[in-house]
């Protein structure tokens, strides 16, 4: 019952949401399709049109702050819009269902919480899919339309104004590791969706949003595992050069820390008296 | 009026929120400094033990230390970056809230429309204001505490005010604490503003989550936008930061902005909200 509803009025009624996220997501296409066309031209990346390259634009994140180094870090603003607006579309259904729609008599007429709680999880999981299908989608299509090569073969960029939109492998990554790269990030954002909802349960929805914030901010600043939003930025994985985490580990961990928190939300949230107004 | 806005100064200055939004900020910058006191005494017992060996030294000043003109530590960029949601969280949602709990029409059966729209208006441009002023200005303070507000020597190449296309270069250069101060009050002043988008978010969604964290997706897309358009000087994100560390930034254009975003907020709340029937 709770789920029928939640796809009903958190999917289906809100799919407007994820059009946004492909008119992002077109943007950024053209906006790639340009520094491409300009930087094979300056002769300071190869002539290379593969697919793949848009999707490592979105997806490259940024390199971490080096403790020696004196620049100044600047934030990937491609990634975190992405990530961002992701937490935007998680936080806004679930507690302000209960506290601003209908959504309490719904809870007490199915008369578990529990379940409400797992539902509430298989819906982020379903957001989080879309999400991405929305995105690998869009870049897909814009992909075909514009003439791009369907292959795996990394653009090399030669300088470091180059390296700001390119990532570099080390060496020929196997499909598996490619397929790695796509399916990685989904799963941290799943990850990170549960902390956001465990975050909303003890706190409130904004709380929680601020906290992802934070986590995707900290996650770009340094580079480690456990700071999860480090495995939803491809240049950080050991494949490409400036990083050094093993996808193995870093789905490892985000699965942990899905479990953890869907686990702790759902203990706090049976204890919690829900119709208390969340502000 | 005068009753009005005093009962809006009581309920803005009773909610908890703009003390927990004060207390995230000077939180950030107590982590911040110690942060900075830890690396100073690790220069310093390396300086004590190796000497200078010939190279200049000059100690960490308030002018490169302040949250605001930081430009290493996460700290810093995790202010600025929830800065619009710290500057929303306070009392911008409250038209929203009152409109929704039904107090509105209580309000407006007791007193004149134009006078509560005009002090709401008013009030929810002050709270962004006062919260942001008081935050930095605590932040100032702590950083006070521990660094010398000696002037800043720029050859060090520790400052990122080092420009002549920076704004308010010379500033900078003789009167830094002028400096400072005033940027404090060019951000406090712009973040009143983006609170007032805030409120003419709440005149269109139906969801608090949306209300609260609207004006912070806004000034993410507003970032991305101006980077796909080579005009990131525009971006909020980018120029409420008095470390400016991207030249270019123009006083005129902040400016342009900021009465952009107050007249559109005040034609649309003032002008059309006003005229809505809320009974």
């Amino acid at each position: 019952m709770y789920f029928k509803y939640d796809m009903k009025i958190g999917f289906v009624r809100d799919f407007y949401k994820f059009i946004i996220i492909i008119i992002i997501t077109l943007a950024g296409c053209i906006w790639f399709d340009g520094i491409l066309s300009t930087n094979i031209q300056a002769n300071v990346v190869s002539d290379n049109h593969s697919i793949i390259n848009i999707f490592a634009y979105f997806f490259k994140g940024c390199a971490p702050k080096n403790a020696s180094d004196q620049k100044i870090f600047e934030l990937p603003i491609v990634w975190l819009l992405f990530q961002m607006y992701l937490m935007f579309i998680l936080g806004k259904y679930p507690y302000s269902e209960i506290n601003d729609n209908h959504g309490a008599s719904v809870l007490i007429k199915g008369k578990s919480k529990k379940r409400w709680y797992l539902s509430k999880c298989v819906w982020n999981v379903i957001v989080v899919l879309s999400y991405y299908i929305c995105c690998y989608g869009t870049i897909l299509i814009y992909g075909i339309i514009n003439g791009y090569d369907m292959n795996c073969k990394f653009a090399t960029p030669i300088d470091d104004i180059a390296l700001k939109s390119f990532v570099v492998p080390i060496e020929e990554i196997s499909p598996l590791g490619i397929m790695a790269l796509f399916i990685i990030p989904i799963i941290t954002s799943f990850s990170l969706a549960n902390i956001q909802f465990m975050i909303s349960t003890i706190t409130s929805s904004v709380i929680g949003f601020v906290c992802s914030i934070i986590i995707l901010v900290s996650s770009a600043f340094y580079m480690n595992v456990f700071l999860i939003g480090n495995t939803t930025m491809w240049s950080r994985f050991e494949y490409f050069l400036g990083g050094n985490i093993k996808p193995v580990t870093g789905m490892i961990v985000a699965l942990l820390f899905s479990v953890v928190s869907i686990i702790v939300g759902m203990i706090i949230f049976l204890h919690k008296d829900i119709l208390i107004k969340d502000n | 009026m005068k009753r009005l806005l005093k009962n809006e100064l009581i309920k803005m200055f009773s909610n908890i929120q703009i003390y927990l939004t004060i207390g995230i900020g000077t939180c950030l910058t107590i982590i911040l400094t110690c942060m900075q006191v830890y690396i100073r005494a690790v220069n310093e017992k390396l300086f004590m033990e190796f000497g200078t060996k010939g190279d200049l030294y000059y100690p960490s000043t308030v002018y490169n230390s302040f949250i605001g003109l930081d430009y290493l530590n996460l700290p810093a960029l995790i202010f600025y970056t929830i800065l619009p949601i710290m500057a929303t969280l306070p009392f911008a949602a409250s038209y929203y809230k009152e409109k929704k709990s039904g107090y509105l029409k209580n309000v407006l059966v007791k007193t004149d429309k134009n006078k509560y729209y005009f002090s709401k208006y008013l009030m929810v441009f002050f709270s962004g204001f006062i919260t942001i002023l008081v935050t930095s200005l605590i932040s100032l303070i702590i950083t006070m505490t521990f660094f010398p507000a000696l002037k800043p020597e720029l050859v060090t190449q520790t400052y990122t005010v080092s420009t002549l296309e920076s704004m308010w270069f010379d500033l900078f250069a003789t009167h830094p604490m002028v400096y400072v101060l005033a940027y404090i009050l060019l951000d406090s002043v712009f973040c009143g503003a983006l609170a007032l988008i805030t409120l003419v978010i709440s005149m269109f969604v139906n969801n608090l989550f949306i209300v609260y964290t609207g004006t912070m997706i806004i000034c993410i897309i507003w970032d991305y936008v101006a980077k796909i358009l080579n005009k990131v000087t525009l971006s909020p994100q980018i120029f409420l930061r008095p470390a400016q560390y991207i030249n270019g930034i123009k006083f005129s254009n902040i400016m342009i902005l900021f009465i952009i975003i107050i007249f559109t907020s005040g034609i649309l709340f003032l002008g059309v909200e006003k005229r809505k029937d809320v009974m």
